[in-house]
């Protein structure tokens, strides 16, 4: 079912938390809601299942606005952050609630929580109760309590966010083939940009209450709307780099370097940027580093190597400015050795100064 | 195979804990604590164990005809089980105990579901529900006793006033029993009321939270979450009160003498009038520990229920 968020406001007292929030998560979608500790992600899932009231704005679930109905009656499956599970109930109680609730017979609800447990490799813990289970274990039958039934919508607060790395990206696989297959809407919040990327049909990145950018992983990956979203997503992150448009001098001037610009550029400049200062945004992957000189490169000094094995990350510094970049791994760099950078010119992000808004 | 990890990781745990635990034990610095609790003991033994040992001597004891102890024997403990009067009281009490607990628990619990969500009304029902509980239950004997005299007691007055008949409150054996029975509900319900209450609002959040998106109604949230949840305290609450349900006194003291008849005498005032009214101290000393065996009995019987139940679920 669809679900949007129309003019949603929240305040706790006088503290805002989210402001005027324009969601729409399509029919089927897999929705992940992505952004930094406090940002109001949870607040804004528990406001679609109904455990929080807006202060303003109107939630509709396929088409039928729901901000005055109980959460029963939105028929919404949820992992809670903190698992909220049953304390004093097994874990195949547990994660048989639902069905109960919903009057299953006994050897349906058997064969369900199976089905689950296997997913989920909880089979060998469903007798025991919910203290006598590690953290990952109890995310798990909180996940498991939510996956039993099919809801109009999965709502999911970082659901992995205790499991070890392996199993993390098991479940993570698990999970999207259950969406596949179940093909119900489904909205997962999540701090981890590995897990957003590979899970979402789109990602929505939320900021200081606000929604930043909401499109498909690769269109989020290439074409940040903003320098945070720029910085936010990618690991190693996004270099920036501070400087001027000298629209008369046909250049960008970054102290160090200039980086010349032609006039279908300029007329972008003019248009778009709001003053004369600017971000220079280029992803560590799109910085080639050469030992020898090249024509049109930038010279700077090794700072730091780091070895990763697949790959190795070059920390340069360029007069005042660091610049990191992701190089082979067999390419033979010693820390304060002169090198020359070259940028991927159609990789290139740049950043109004005042806005952060893009704008090449 | 994950299964047997874990036991293994548990036993490191264990070991590891034991290990320090001994070389702590020994140390000089682990006596301190058992230096500073001595006055503590010191005074518990003066006032507790010594007249408690001193009891249980008493208990077996023969007494001449001047209240003196006069030798061992076990006839006290005989001569009270084979005594109608005391299994009259054993019968009193015992109703008396289960009367008045269920009601306060019922009540008590339902006021505190009443109220654990309205703070305001809260913040007022507290302190106006902790008065009775304040005050000294002879008071509340006397109070009572004024209010349920039967010419000129504000009960029969209000009765009338509504056309209905005047009762002899204290003067027949079953409204004198419903009396005495009134007096603890009107006192203790409050105590009841108020843990539970705390217990209630002690209770995590996030499972209500759950069992909503789970579809569970109001009913269903009481009898599955609440009570569950609720149930260590509730029979805390339960041991609290049957325990002192069991040894009434004061109230039988003030308001009735027992009477009319044998109707309301516990086996507290039973014992009391044997030792204090016919020197049988023996007697009466060996019925009190009856009782004491008693409560012991049903403590233990309700905490195990609690114990049980909690395995039960396990499996
Ligand atoms: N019940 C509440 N009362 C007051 N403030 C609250 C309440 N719940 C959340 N907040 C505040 O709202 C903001 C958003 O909280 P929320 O839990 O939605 O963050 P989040 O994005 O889920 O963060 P995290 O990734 O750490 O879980 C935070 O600043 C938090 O302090
Ligand atoms: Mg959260």
């Amino acid at each position: 079912m669809e679900v949007r968020y129309e003019n949603i406001t929240k305040q706790f007292g006088e503290t805002p938390v989210l402001e005027n929030l324009n969601l729409t998560i399509h029919d089927g979608e897999f929705l992940v809601l992505l952004g930094p500790s406090g940002c109001g992600k949870s607040t804004a899932l528990r406001m679609l299942a109904g455990l929080e009231d807006p202060t303003s704005g109107e939630i509709y679930i396929g088409n039928q606005p729901v901000t005055d109905m109980e959460p029963k009656e939105r028929d919404i499956s949820m992992v809670f952050q903190s698992y909220a599970l049953y304390p004093h109930m097994s874990v195949f109680e547990n994660i048989t609630y639902p069905l109960k609730i919903r009057k299953v017979s006994k050897a349906e609800r058997k064969k369900q929580a199976d089905r689950v447990a296997e997913i989920l490799e909880i089979g060998n813990l469903l007798k025991r109760k919910p203290k006598e289970l590690s953290g990952g274990q109890r995310q798990r039958v909180a996940l498991g309590r939510s996956l039993i039934r099919e809801p109009n919508v999965f709502l999911m607060d970082e659901p992995l966010s205790n499991l070890d790395a392996k199993l993390r990206v098991h479940m993570r696989g698990e999970i999207k083939r259950l969406h596949t297959e179940l093909g119900i809407t489904s909205v997962y919040v999540t701090h981890d940009q590995t897990e957003a990327m590979t899970m979402a049909d789109r990602i929505a990145i939320m900021e200081g209450g606000h929604l930043q950018q909401l499109a498909a992983p690769n269109e989020i990956y290439n074409k940040p709307t903003n320098k945070y979203v720029g910085g936010f997503i990618g690991s190693p992150a996004m270099n920036f780099v501070k400087g001027r448009y000298k629209g008369k001098e046909d250049r960008l001037d970054f102290d160090v370097f200039d980086f010349p610009i032609d006039h279908e550029w300029r007329e972008i400049f003019e248009r778009e940027l709001s003053g004369d200062d600017l971000y220079l945004g280029v992803r560590p992957e799109d910085v080639q580093v050469s030992t020898t000189p090249q024509p049109g490169a930038v010279k700077g000094e090794v700072y730091v190597v780091e070895p990763l094995g697949k790959e190795m990350i070059t920390i340069v510094r360029v007069g005042d400015h660091t610049v990191m970049a992701c190089i082979e791994p067999d390419v033979d760099i010693e820390m304060n050795q002169e090198v020359w950078l070259q940028f991927k010119n159609h990789k290139l992000h740049m950043f109004d100064g005042k806005t952060e808004a893009k704008v090449v | 195979m994950e299964q047997r990890q874990e036991t293994v990781e548990v036993e490191k745990q264990k070991n590891w804990t034991n290990k320090h635990r001994k070389k702590t034990l020994f140390s000089n610095k682990h006596l301190l604590p058992y230096w500073l609790i001595l006055p503590t003991l010191l005074i518990l033994a003066v006032l507790t164990i010594f007249p408690l040992g001193y009891s249980i001597y008493v208990s077996f004891q023969d007494f001449n005809t001047y209240g003196q102890p006069d030798g061992f024997t076990g006839s006290n403990y005989a001569e009270v089980v084979t005594s109608m009067t005391f299994w009259n009281s054993m019968g009193v009490t015992l109703l008396y105990t289960f009367g008045v607990v269920a009601f306060e628990m019922i009540l008590g619990l339902f006021m505190a579901l009443m109220v654990s969500k309205d703070t305001k009304v809260m913040g007022y029902l507290r302190w106006v529900l902790i008065i009775p509980m304040m005050l000294s239950p002879l008071v509340v004997g006397i109070i009572f006793r004024l209010m349920l005299n039967a010419d000129m007691g504000i009960i029969n007055y209000m009765l009338q006033s509504i056309g209905l008949p005047a009762v002899n409150w204290l003067g027949t054996s079953g409204t004198a029993f419903l009396s005495i029975m009134m007096v603890d509900i009107w006192q203790w319900t409050p105590m009841c009321f108020l843990i539970i209450l705390a217990g209630l609002q002690s209770l995590p959040q996030d499972p209500y939270e759950a069992a909503r998106l789970d579809g569970a109604s109001r009913l269903q949230i009481l009898k599955d979450i609440t009570l569950p949840l609720l149930k260590p305290i509730i029979i805390v609450a339960l041991v609290i009160r049957t325990m002192d349900a069991l040894r009434m006194f004061d109230q039988v003291f003030v308001l009735t003498q027992g009477g009319p008849g044998r109707a309301t005498e516990v086996i507290s005032f039973l014992m009391y009038r044997a030792a204090l009214r016919f020197s049988d101290y023996g007697y009466a000393t060996a019925g009190l520990f009856i009782l004491l065996l008693v409560t012991i009995v049903l403590s233990y019987g309700m905490i195990k229920l609690l114990t049980r139940n909690e395995k039960a679920g396990e499996s």
